[in-house]
């Protein structure tokens, strides 16, 4: 196995409302090695995108605050750090993609200056001539064609496809240890998605870094991740590498999601089947049920499952968790 | 995509857009002669010699004395080409001084909320609540008659509705999606708000400094009619503040040629100020 560089231990991120004190994220661990990529794999409203920003230190408080848990960075915690070494930490050796690369370059800026900006701030040693010779060397690693014209035109310019590189480019441009991609292909057309997805692969391989993708497609996850994890209502339900995960889902939520993938079989000529579903709703945070929060939906559920407490994530195989009282086999 | 478009930032687009337009180009020809002159007076070089006494008092207008003259024998011409510069710099220091505390308010009450929010919501409001032709009284008398009078209390007066503009336009703005990335980079607050918010709504600093430019120079001749208006040199809300006497005397030419000298600035920076809006305001583009 490589080398760990991020831990996120028991992790829980509370937000208080008017209705009460809420648990997007709830008791979650993994693990980010140098090199491979880690999948958080959930519905809307699951945790994912909580439990990325705890990491870069951007939940905003009040309302939200990380209740309990680690996250160690190169084995040093991230939590109790003074905001201006967080900041040092933040595009520089963890760095993030959002999902909407339509909104989120600044406007009234070109492209080459959003890029120049990270260097402006992390490595100061710079000067702004070779700053600019970065940025142009940077989105040519990312494949934008004539960089040296590009450098110059404003966000508008360019289509959604070219903006997510741009915004791969800012992200890596200071050669991060992490990157957090936090749904990153979602806001574009699947020929784009799988040319952003190889990208970041081959990016990965030339600069060696952890990546954790956030996404709801398994689709995405089983081309890109090496090991996933399956997250329900704010907790993780199964984690394994993709490999055992595809094949072998012990988990029935995963399953259920895993069998909701259209598939279009178009040599065997089958008869058309019903798509399959997860039958019901994700279960309000304000009122989890007692027990497993997955019961309502189970098709194997039984007494235990609505016991308190619920079930635990425990190791069923190698590196094989499951949080189920009733694991498939 | 492999044709890589001309860059143009929306500024740039603002200033071909105006280019484009006959009017908003002849507004602009205007405020430009306006500030060239003003800036001519206050080198010396135009009208520098307005206190000379000219000719006989009250002459009317005619060849010999283009706009005829004042009580003093001054000549009147004279007097309102060096009232361009009062006004000039009446208008230019006001809206500085507006822009500033403006847009530094409700920067910080948009940007971090709370407390801050409360507090400034609560002053501005509070101010704005007082009269402004007392609050520009009472200034007036604190800091004594003159110029930089003028400038302070014009300025101070006036920022609230920018304030709340620019409040409300940061509110919308912190929470997009550029800002976070921002924050994700590792910018702080400093940053995020002068670096990559400001740039966003700069238009409304440029549209409220027409706005403000020609409140200020109207709001001058109330100030002189109070008499707390400019000193010791000529400014057209003297010369009008002058002339409610000579009007019965049938003396109209100082009144008529302040009047018609503020008339043409104010015009043009009202038809350049909606000229801006309509370019620089993403809302109205393409209408």
């Amino acid at each position: 196995m490589s080398e760990k560089i991020l831990e996120v231990k028991d992790l829980v991120v509370e937000f208080r409302t008017d209705r009460g004190t809420v648990k997007a994220v709830n008791g979650v661990n993994f693990d980010v090695y140098k090199g491979k990529t880690v999948g958080i794999v959930g519905e809307s409203g699951s945790g994912k995108s909580v439990t990325a920003l705890a990491i870069m230190g951007l939940i905003p408080n009040p309302p939200g605050r990380v209740a309990n848990g680690q996250i160690l960075f190169n084995g040093k915690s991230l939590l109790n750090l003074e905001p201006g070494d967080m900041r040092k930490i933040r595009g520089n050796k963890i760095a993030m993609i959002f999902q909407e690369p339509m909104t989120s370059l600044n406007p009234v800026f070109t492209i080459g200056n959003q890029i120049e900006e990270v260097l402006e701030l992390h490595q100061a040693h710079l000067s702004s001539k070779e700053r600019n010779l970065k940025a142009i060397e940077m989105l040519r690693l990312v494949g934008i064609p004539s960089p040296e014209k590009r450098v110059q035109e404003y966000p508008h310019q360019l289509s959604g496809g070219m903006r997510q590189r741009v915004m791969i480019a800012i992200a890596l441009s200071c050669e991060p240890d992490v990157l957090i991609a936090d749904e990153p292909t979602t806001a574009l057309d699947v020929t784009i998605q799988a040319q952003i997805l190889e990208l970041m692969k081959k990016l990965q391989k030339e600069l060696g870094m952890g990546i954790i993708l956030i996404t709801h497609d398994l689709g995405v996850v089983a081309e890109t991740c090496d090991d996933v994890a399956v997250m329900y209502c704010g907790q993780i339900v199964e984690s394994a590498d993709v490999k055992t995960l595809f094949r072998h889902p012990r988990h029935p939520y995963t399953k259920g999601l895993i069998d909701s993938i259209p598939s279009f079989d178009s040599t065997t000529g089958d008869k058309k089947e019903r798509l399959q579903t997860i039958e019901g709703m994700v279960p309000s945070l304000f009122d989890l049920p007692v027990g497993c929060s997955f019961q309502a939906r189970c098709p194997n559920v039984t007494e235990v499952c609505k016991r308190h407490p619920g079930p635990t994530l425990t190791e069923h195989a190698n590196n094989h968790q499951v949080s189920c009282f009733n694991p498939l086999n | 995509m492999s044709n890589v478009a001309q860059s143009k930032s929306l500024f740039q687009y603002a200033i071909s857009k105006i280019f484009r337009d006959k009017l908003s180009l002849i507004a602009l020809s205007v405020v430009t002669i306006y500030f060239t002159v003003a800036l001519l007076t206050s080198m010396g070089i135009l009208a520098s010699d307005w206190a000379k006494e000219v000719g006989p008092s009250y002459s009317p207008p005619s060849t010999q004395f283009l706009f005829g003259t004042d009580i003093f024998g001054q000549s009147v011409f004279l007097k309102t080409i060096k009232g361009v510069e009062s006004a000039v710099a009446i208008g230019l220091a006001t809206s500085v001084i507006t822009i500033v505390i403006g847009t530094l308010f409700g920067m910080v009450a948009g940007y971090f909320g709370g407390k801050v929010d409360e507090i400034i919501v609560w002053f501005y409001t509070t101010f704005s609540s007082i009269p402004s032709i007392m609050l520009l009284v009472a200034i007036a008398y604190i800091l004594g008659k003159g110029m930089t009078t003028v400038f302070i209390s014009l300025g101070v007066t006036s920022w609230v509705s920018l304030c709340r503009v620019v409040r409300g336009e940061v509110m919308k703005h912190k929470d997009r999606e550029y800002v976070h990335a921002a924050t994700a980079i590792g910018a702080g607050h400093t940053r995020k708000l002068f670096h990559h918010i400001l740039p966003n709504i700069s238009h409304l600093l440029i549209i409220n400094f027409s706005l403000t430019f020609e409140m200020a120079v109207k709001s001058e001749v109330i100030l002189a009619f109070l008499g707390l208006g400019v000193q010791g040199r000529p400014s057209w809300g003297t010369m009008i503040d002058d002339s409610k006497l000579e009007l019965s005397r049938g003396v109209w030419w100082q009144l008529a040629a302040a009047t018609f000298a503020m008339f043409f600035i104010v015009l043009a920076f009202n038809i350049l100020g909606d000229a801006l809006r309509d370019a620089l305001d993403p809302k109205l583009k393409g209408k």
